[in-house]
């Protein structure tokens, strides 16, 4: 199996009313194609620090982080953004004065992967896979509920062809029910399309259903089956 | 989905932001665009004004001052040499100013009265009645013949402004060119009244000749061959003038044969020098009225460089517009008592009250640009605090911070365009209006110009050539006009705020960590 993002001697820390605090210390994991990964730990471990290192959206003060094998200073972190991973946030993320299928269309146009010329179809047929009809598709993402915002945002974090999806508390907002249908979803990801997801949650529910989970204490990663 | 079109989907979404900034680009607009029409129309009427003008700039010698200086010294001595030093415009000061391509026609002039030989001149209709004042007793002389009947007017530039102001205009042959002047060239232009009455025609020669009977026979006394005095000329060009003696004048009685238009001869500069030279070494040798005084002693050069002095040069440019440039390329050769004068003093005189207004518009428009720049740039930087989340969620899915401010800029042009156009229909309704108020107030305010009535003699070689305006011609001539340049200066001028404007909020997202607006 191969290892599709590894990290070695991650650290990462911050000064706070005169003291340094070490959130990460010497962080070294590999996360494997094609499984569905959760990041667990208490509240201020680090976990959403950690998952906005790895998707590019804050940098470590030391280590190296790899995606296929490659540093991503080398590929650059807008690159890596763009065309490497696809990032659902809790709040779902999505551009409000946009409709569902823009949405789509926002990512598809951003990313240099290659995407079929009929961008809009693709959308549709993308949204239709989780459940996100064309008419619903062609509203405004304010208009629709907080699971279709969501199973929306998760679309769109596919939409680049991407094979990496980082997800921070995405069932946070949302009811039980909905909850599972978004696990659900990222189970089918993984079995059906080899991508590979990786979750910071502190659900039980969807750490069960993740083939990996990862404990986050006192800045060091605890592989817990 | 590229930043333009996000940004169309922005404006067209956010409806109501987008006419809140469309109504204060709209404000702003209107206000532009009586600034700038105001300043336009003002220049226009300057410009207008100046177009109407002949192009004429005189270089001038002083006298006044000079006058004044040498009253301001104390001891004899020193206002004699004052006087022997008195500033003139020589050949040399103004060598370089003449060969400036921007320069029409120049008129340097030097002007001799002389007699006709052989041939008539002609009359002036006042003949009958006229008192010649030449008579050295104080009694008249009833034959006319007795007094100069032509005057003969030497130019230094191959052009001439009379030939091109519609003065005179030259019906046969050629006027004297460059080679003739500095060649001395025995050559002339004279009227077509002058040829007609004598039946000439070009390639006819015509002489003249200085000092009257009596001078001459009184030379002839002392040896003097009459024949040497006389100057002949090769007719060249014929010419017509619209110029004619003014029989109301209060002087007709003593106005003779030379001060009539028609009996001017016009002849290159040198010519009439080195002519004037010989007659003034005759008259020396010859003559015994004591004008010769001491002449052996100054060198006949200097003579010579003496009498190509003046005090006057008139240029008459190809352009107008040029004329403040002309000035300012040739300021060098202005001195204490030679000066440029381009008729400015009235043309600024009159158009003061354009000028207050373009000062009056350039203020608005400054204060506009400061007041829009700020509030643009101040609901820019709130509307970007309301939009941190969007900026996230883009730099999150790898859109460059450069494409997110481009989009900003887009959203604002959008806003800018669409209201800049409404206030280009309703300013261009209101800004005449408000411009010819605002002129009127300028006016009421304005103290009451009081003309000079400066003496302005008609001389040869102290014409000033000036158009005479009034400042109601200039006044009449403001209209605030809308036209395609002033549209697409508001246009420019707008989207020059709307780039000082997004300045800021740039600043403000390349400042944004992606990190800390989508995880907090």
């Amino acid at each position: 199996m191969n290892t599709i993002l590894k990290i070695e001697h991650i650290n990462y820390g911050y000064v706070d009313g005169g003291f340094r605090r070490e959130i990460l210390t010497d962080l070294s994991y590999e996360f494997k194609e094609g499984k569905f990964y959760t990041i667990l730990g208490p509240s201020g471990s680090g976990k959403t620090t950690l998952l906005s290192i790895l998707a590019g959206l804050d940098t470590q003060e030391s280590g190296t982080i790899y995606f296929q094998n490659k540093d991503l200073k080398e590929i650059g972190l807008y690159k890596y953004r763009r065309n490497k991973i696809g990032v659902v946030f809790q709040a779902y993320n999505l551009v409000q004065y946009l409709t569902g299928i823009e949405n789509i269309e926002l990512a598809m146009a951003e990313t240099d992967n290659e995407i079929p010329e009929n961008q809009k179809e693709v959308g549709y047929a993308l949204l239709e896979k989780f459940g996100i009809t064309k008419s619903k598709a062609n509203r405004l993402v304010t208009h629709l509920s907080g699971g279709e915002q969501q199973r929306i945002a998760i679309a769109r974090a596919l939409a680049a062809n991407v094979d990496l999806i980082f997800a921070d508390e995405p069932t946070g907002n949302l009811d039980t029910a909905t909850e599972r249908e978004i696990i659900q979803i990222f189970r089918m990801l993984t079995e059906k399309f080899n991508k590979t997801v990786i979750v910071v949650t502190h659900s039980n529910e969807v750490s069960k259903l993740s083939d990996y989970r990862v404990f986050l204490q006192e800045g060091k990663l605890i592989d817990i089956g | 989905m590229n930043y333009i079109r996000r940004a169309w989907l922005y404006v067209t979404r956010k409806l109501s932001k987008s006419i809140l900034l469309g109504l204060t680009f709209f404000a702003i607009g209107n206000l532009v665009l009586i600034g700038l029409g105001i300043t336009q129309a003002a220049s226009n009427a300057k410009t207008m004004t100046r177009l109407s003008m002949k192009a004429v700039v005189n270089l001038n010698v002083d006298y006044q001052k000079h006058s004044a200086y040498i009253d301001s010294l104390e001891s004899e001595e020193e206002k004699n040499a004052a006087y022997e030093n008195s500033p003139v415009i020589g050949i040399d000061t103004v060598k370089d100013v003449l060969k400036d391509k921007r320069i029409k026609a120049a008129n340097y002039l030097s002007s001799r009265q002389t007699f006709s030989l052989g041939f008539d001149s002609v009359l002036i209709g006042n003949e009958e009645f006229r008192e010649d004042s030449f008579n050295p007793n104080g009694a008249s002389i009833e034959n006319s013949y007795l007094q100069p009947n032509f005057m003969l007017i030497g130019n230094l530039y191959p052009e001439m402004i009379e030939f091109h102001d519609g003065t005179c205009t030259l019906v046969e042959g050629r006027f004297f060119n460059q080679n003739d002047i500095e060649n001395a060239n025995l050559v002339a232009v004279i009227s077509k009244d002058v040829a007609d009455i004598n039946g000439f025609t070009l390639g006819d020669k015509i002489s003249f000749r200085a000092g009257t009977e009596e001078i001459i026979q009184s030379m002839e006394l002392n040896g003097l061959k009459r024949d040497d005095l006389n100057r002949e000329f090769e007719i060249i060009g014929i010419y017509t003038t619209i110029e004619e003696v003014d029989m109301t004048s209060v002087r007709i009685a003593y106005i003779t044969g030379s001060e009539n238009p028609k009996n001017n001869v016009y002849v290159p500069l040198i010519t009439l020098i080195e002519g004037e030279l010989v007659q003034y070494e005759l008259f020396n040798q010859y003559g015994n009225s004591g004008m010769g005084t001491n002449v052996n002693e100054i060198p006949l050069e200097d003579i010579k460089q003496q009498m190509l002095n003046t005090s006057k040069v008139n240029i008459l440019l190809d352009d107008p517009l040029k004329i403040e440039s002309f000035m300012d390329d040739y300021k060098n050769i202005e001195t204490e008592y030679i000066y440029f004068d381009a008729n400015n003093k009235q043309f600024d005189q009159f158009s003061r009250p354009l000028d207050n207004l373009t000062y009056f518009a350039d203020v608005i428009l400054l204060i506009i640009s400061i007041t829009a720049i700020f509030i643009i740039t101040l609901i820019t930087a709130l509307t970007l605090k309301s939009r941190e989340f969007e900026i996230g969620v883009l730099l999150s899915l790898g859109v460059s911070r450069i494409k997110i401010v481009l989009q900003f800029f887009v959203e604002l042009l959008i806003i800018l365009l669409v209201s800049f156009t409404c206030a280009v229909v309703t300013g261009s309704m209101v800004a005449g209006k408000v411009g010819q108020q605002v002129l009127e107030n300028q006016v009421a305010i304005e103290p009451e110009i009081v003309q000079e009535e400066n003496f302005k003699p008609n001389w040869v070689g102290y014409k000033e050539y000036f158009t005479e305006i009034t400042q109601e011609d200039m006044l009449s001539r403001y209209k605030v006009i809308i036209n395609p340049i002033l549209i697409l200066q508001i246009y420019l001028f707008g989207i020059g705020i709307v780039f000082i404007s997004i300045l800021v909020p740039t600043y403000m997202i390349m400042k944004l960590s992606p990190k800390r607006i989508m995880l907090s």
